[in-house]
């Protein structure tokens, strides 16, 4: 609009469609995965994180100690569990099989980690 | 014994690995899922990697008996003087380091065949497993022993 400011060079954010909320959460997921590919990768850490930091600090309100490898594994585990049905959509993909070795990966060492410190840890 | 509990965990972790990556493969067969997990071939080889490395665990324990029945000892003998009995049960430690390899690849981007050297994106990887390795047969020493502390 205006050229003497050059306000035509500035970078734009992306505009998307507001996902149709009226058909329910999997249409809300699927439509904004569909406009972001990196939605779900996102998601998946959210979901990661929540269980990790909101288990890891209860246990530590309660017993004083932080069972990190063990909440590690929990929250991988529970990751991979809200990741599979995710395969399911067909057309476009909301989730990407780097995206499930990544999460496979992430849960093999968090699983590696809690036997080996329960081993060389006592 | 810590030998024992050791070699348990390093067995366990892999089965753990393993089944898990043929849950997920199984279900994506058996659901006809949109996403390729059997495409993948980081998966692919991984959970390849680790089913040879249960038939090892097998093959090892049936060779590690023969030694065991073929030992002879004479009186006054210490037990397990050379350890021959223990150095053939590789195959927990192999599963170890597929399990760091689907890690490596599938976190870091794996190695750069061209670069010719290691990555520096896998030093953080390979350190941790340079010092799990060297824990490991520092711990495998001291259950008979009982050195390093």
């Amino acid at each position: 609009m205006d050229g003497k400011h050059g306000k035509e060079t500035l970078i734009k954010m992306t505009k998307y469609q507001i996902p149709n909320m009226t058909s329910g959460m999997d249409e809300v997921l699927v439509d904004t995965a569909r406009t972001i590919p990196s939605f779900i990768p996102m998601f998946l850490a959210f979901i990661w994180g929540v269980i990790f930091i909101g288990g890891g600090l209860a246990q530590k309100r309660r017993t004083g100690y932080m069972d990190i490898p063990m909440w590690a594994t929990v929250a991988s585990f529970a990751t991979c569990m809200f990741a599979a049905p995710m395969m399911f959509t067909s057309g476009e993909m909301m989730i990407q099989g780097t995206t499930i070795a990544i999460l496979l990966s992430i849960t093999g060492l968090s699983g590696l980690w809690l036997i080996l410190k329960n081993v060389f840890g006592r | 014994m810590g030998f024992m509990k050791l070699l348990g965990a390093l067995m366990l972790a892999g089965f753990f690995m393993f089944s898990l990556i043929t849950f997920f493969v199984d279900f994506a067969n058996e659901n006809s899922v949109a996403v390729d997990i059997e495409g993948n071939d980081n998966l692919r080889s991984a959970q390849t990697a680790l089913a040879s490395n249960w038939t090892g665990v097998e093959s090892e324990s049936a060779g590690a008996s023969t030694i065991y029945a073929n030992m002879t000892m004479e009186s006054g003998d210490e037990t397990t003087t050379r350890g021959t009995l223990w150095k053939s049960l590789t195959a927990p430690l192999k599963a170890t380091k597929n399990i760091f390899n689907i890690a490596t690849v599938s976190l870091f981007g794996g190695q750069q065949e061209d670069s010719g050297g290691l990555d520096p994106k896998n030093i953080g990887l390979t350190l941790l497993g340079a010092f799990l390795l060297i824990a490991t047969i520092a711990y495998g020493w001291k259950a008979w022993k009982g050195n390093p502390d």
